[in-house]
């Protein structure tokens, strides 16, 4: 197989502004649809009984839009407040019929509900077999949950995620510094904005597993930008002469074929599950899928951009708030190309210097924008590495 | 260098062994039983202490997979509150009856759910069900109104005094060796009970679609009460159909009386829990009906006997869940030894009362907060189907791993076979249940735990460009693909104990899988490819360095 990567002089952290542009316009959507349309919430969340009957052959799937509205004006006029999904693997085999019904307000206690919810699953059961379409329909699950058990998941999980934000932002701070932290928690909150806003969409049902596929994805997200962060770090130290922006630039062209391969095998599971892993898991995994497209995205897209450009910004101000600093001596010579020798953090000098050949040969650093005013506050910054 | 690199060989192959011999499982002390369910599984042979079996992969299956019902038991929770009057507001028993179903009457039409009042002496009490999610603090208001309006200051100062809550905190493991107790004695075999803090009960069946008759069992809080009947009122007895007998109230007009309200009157005596846990089923002398006899243990046994003493001619009532089961008139001072011969159909059905009976009683009602009932062909279909998305995926990983990284894939591909191994082993080792979302957690895993090979192979692949010879190329890979590797495993390792710490129990479950994934793969992607690598650099396989991708 070709080496795609080999060698390619993408301009990456250059065009930043694009990557800026597009990832603003998808968390607008998804914050629009987040907003406008809202999360079609499961039975986990709210409470109430989700009924599965499956059908002993294959509805086409051109007649399940149709029959899918039709299935719901029957239930609506059992007068039961319903949300109707047809859920079934894309390439054939049997369907299922998924009914999500709410409690009549008359049951109050979790008793009275429990025997609302079987009540209901013998009429919707008993209508449905009159249609010619679902022949030999059966019951194959009935669930239902009290709404005190699901508040209590929601406020978990979100104790978990914002727990679990904490800790990796202290791990990349102990172990990068605060920037590294901020730009890789931002990548990460993109993730779960990206992978919400979808769902809110496709108002696809949320259930408890819904809360896994995300805590995954924030831990896959920080996996992936972590990798790049210690190529940025070790490129840092290896290339004292170049600027951060060139440094990320390269960065991201030496690890993009990990970055391109890790996503496709964990993509290529995914799609197994999704095609035929049965109609059960489908949200799950669609999730999951989601979240680790844009996990890998924003690590090169968000994280490294972010981060670039902060540091540039940094640079910028020290060039102008203080005299440069003494001549610093050669790194440790860890690659087997000769490193800069001299230090010089004026970003213009950085720039015109002429990139050191890398193994991918990435020396199309970017040049920064020179024409962005300097920060107002000459800071006093002491660099980490 | 070559005996280190055997040594770990043999390390790793011992290890994968030990994997597949848990999975397998074709060797225990104790028997097996089949997957599951309590049912002993047949042995292939028997050598001296060990049962041998064939070697199928056992791996604790969800109820999402084999089918069955899964539920949820909540205790309600219920409210005691007290108070005490200056002077006795009832002088005597049947006033104080009265006044019982008088309060509780009030009560009722407060809204208060399910309200019991007790009159002793200067002190009423009230129990009452609190509302699901409701305040402790606003139902004792209300009932604190009730009782001021109707006492005032009618009998003295009125104190109240401080609200009590029955629920299952801190009783939980009382309350599951209870649920067990009738577990085991109605052969409600293949029954799982699992506590899960504060105050719920998992019951997990699997195969049966129908859980309502094994949660009738589970629900009855089986409270027996020995109550004095108030001597306006007298008892009937019937013989329905099939020979049980219904006990009925009439007031002196010969008129009926609810149950209810008799009941709401009379006084408690001795409660259930005030019995030995050896209750047994024994004939009747004379009729040869089934009856159960019953101990006291020495305290409830002194309330007996001094009631007893004392109200000869009199009745009780035996009442189990506030249904009377018998009536009977007091003859004789009992301390100890008592029956109740309650009319059973069948000897069945009091040993039924006599099992409950020594089972022990539950301190609240249990309701059913969630359920999930699965048919087993939707679980056999979920199962298969995941299982083949699984393999399929499982292979395509492999093919790319080998074509795109040639030797090091391949061996990436050994590895990865190895870490499957290792992953079941430890999910059984840690007696985690397989379900759906777990499989499909531990198929994202395989994508994931070829990470760590892909960033040493691109290293390996620079370090090469860089012409290095193979061996210095492979210690130079693995080394600064290191602090990647590490840095990024320890996130992944963090979230999943911050899930573990504070998720609900399938989140729980799924940061066990997740996190024995990332470790197992740390394990698999390093040591293991590692040696694997170093092996083969020294064939003639690494004569030609284009197989290793340079």
């Amino acid at each position: 197989m070709p080496d795609l990567f080999r060698g390619r002089k993408w301009d990456l952290v250059g065009k930043r502004r694009y990557w800026y542009i597009i990832s603003s316009l998808v968390i607008a959507s998804c914050l629009y649809a987040l907003i406008a349309r809202g999360l079609n919430y499961g039975i986990d969340f709210t409470g109430g009984g989700l009924l599965t009957y499956r059908v002993p052959h294959s509805i086409p799937a051109g007649q399940q839009g149709g029959a899918t509205a039709d299935l719901r004006d029957t239930i609506d006029g059992l007068g039961i407040p319903n949300f109707v999904q047809i859920a079934g693997p894309p390439l054939g085999g049997k369907n299922l019929i998924v009914v999500r019904t709410q409690f009549p307000a008359a049951a109050k206690t979790d008793a009275q509900r429990n025997d609302a919810v079987t009540e209901q699953s013998d009429k919707i059961l008993e209508a449905l077999a009159k249609d010619p379409r679902f022949t030999g329909i059966r019951p194959a699950a009935k669930e239902v949950v009290g709404s005190v058990v699901s508040q209590e998941l929601i406020s978990k999980a979100l104790m978990a995620v914002a727990l679990g934000s904490v800790f990796i932002l202290l791990w990349i701070m102990v172990r990068y510094d605060f920037k590294f932290s901020v730009t890789g928690i931002a990548a990460l909150i993109h993730d779960v904005i990206v992978q919400l806003g979808f769902f809110a969409w496709l108002q696809r049902p949320v259930e408890s597993p819904f809360v896994a596929a995300i805590l995954t994805v924030v831990g896959y997200s920080v996996h992936d930008t972590i990798v790049i962060f210690d190529r940025i770090r070790e490129n840092v130290k290896l290339r004292k002469g170049a600027s951060f922006a060139e440094t990320t630039n390269i960065s991201l062209l030496e690890t993009m074929a990990r970055s391109v391969n890790t996503v496709l095998t964990v993509e290529f599971t995914l799609l197994a599950l999704y095609f035929f892993g049965g109609a059960t898991v489908h949200d799950f995994v669609l999730a999951l899928l989601i979240g680790v497209t844009t996990g890998a995205y924003s690590s090169i897209f968000i994280a490294s951009q972010l981060l670039t450009g902060w540091k540039e910004r940094e640079e910028r101000r020290r060039a102008v708030g203080r005299p440069a600093p003494p001549v610093v001596t050669v790194g440790p010579r860890r690659r087997p190309e000769p490193a800069p020798a001299r230090s010089q953090p004026q970003p213009e000098a950085a720039a015109a210097q002429p990139a050191q050949a890398t193994p991918v040969g990435a020396d199309s650093a970017a040049q920064p924008k020179a024409k962005r005013k300097p920060g107002g506050k000459a800071g006093k910054r002491k660099k980490r590495f | 260098m070559q005996a280190k690199l055997r040594a770990w060989l043999i390390t790793i192959a011992a290890i994968t062994v030990v994997g597949l011999l848990i999975i397998t499982n074709p060797v225990t002390l104790v028997g097996r039983t089949a997957p599951g369910t309590n049912r002993p599984l047949r042995e292939l042979a028997r050598v001296w202490k060990f049962y041998i079996y064939p070697p199928v992969p056992s791996v604790r299956l969800g109820l999402d997979l084999q089918g069955g019902s899964h539920i949820v038991l909540r205790a309600r929770d219920q409210a005691v509150f007290s108070y005490t009057f200056g002077r006795a507001p009832a002088p005597t028993e049947e006033a104080a009856g009265d006044l019982q179903a008088q309060v509780r009457g009030l009560l009722t039409q407060a809204g208060v759910v399910n309200p019991t009042v007790t009159v002793t002496g200067r002190e009423i009490a009230v129990r009452a069900d609190l509302e699901t999610g409701g305040d402790i603090k606003a139902l004792h208001a209300r009932v604190t109104k009730v009782i001021e309006d109707r006492f005032g200051h009618q009998y003295g100062s009125l104190s109240i005094g401080k609200e009590e809550t029955i629920g299952l905190q801190g009783r939980l493991q009382e309350v599951m060796q209870r649920l067990e107790n009738r577990v085991n004695k109605f052969g409600l075999a293949e029954t799982v009970l699992q506590p899960q803090q504060p105050d719920r009960i998992i019951v997990e069946m699997p195969g049966t679609e129908d859980p309502g008759q094994v949660l009738k069992e589970l629900q009855k809080t089986a409270v027996l009460e020995f109550v004095h009947i108030p001597r306006k009122y007298r008892p009937e007895v019937e013989r329905g159909e099939g020979g049980r007998e219904r006990t009925w109230f009439t007031d002196r007009s010969g008129k009926e009386v609810p149950t209810e309200q008799v009941l709401a009157e009379s006084q408690v005596v001795v409660r259930g829990d005030q019995l030995m846990s050896n209750s047994k089923v024994v004939p009747d002398p004379s009729t040869r009906q089934p009856q159960v006899a019953f101990q006291f243990k020495p305290e409830g046994g002194d309330k007996f006997y001094e009631f007893t003493r004392t109200h000869k001619g009199q009745y009780l009532a035996i009442v189990l869940d506030g249904d009377v089961i018998s009536a009977p008139v007091v003859r004789a001072a009992i301390r100890t030894n008592g029956v109740i011969e309650g009319g059973f159909a069948t000897g069945t059905e009091a040993k039924h009362l006599a099992d409950l009976l020594n089972a022990g009683s539950l301190p609240v009602p249990l309701e059913v907060a969630e359920t999930r009932t699965v048919s087993p062909t939707l679980g056999k279909d979920s199962l298969y189907k995941s299982l083949l998305a699984g393999v399929l995926g499982f292979l395509v990983v492999l093919v790319f791993m080998a074509l795109y990284y040639k030797v090091p894939g391949l061996l990436a591909d050994g590895a990865l076979i190895i870490y499957c191994i290792l992953v079941l082993a430890l999910l059984k080792v840690f007696n985690a249940t397989l379900t759906l979302p777990g499989i499909a957690g531990i198929i994202l895993s395989i994508g994931m735990a070829v990470d760590a090979n892909i960033i040493i192979f691109e290293r390996l692949k620079e370090e090469l460009w860089a012409e290095k010879t193979l061996k210095s190329a492979i210690e130079a890979g693995f080394k600064r693909a290191w602090t990647a590797i590490l840095d990024s495993n320890v996130c992944s390792i963090g979230t999943a104990i911050v899930l573990f710490l504070v998720g609900t129990a399938p989140v729980k479950g799924f940061a066990i899988t997740l996190l024995i994934g990332v470790a197992t793969s740390l394990f698999t992607a390093v040591t293991v490819t590692r040696l694997f690598m170093s092996l083969a650099a020294n064939t003639r396989v690494a004569r030609n360095l284009s197989w290793f991708g340079a």
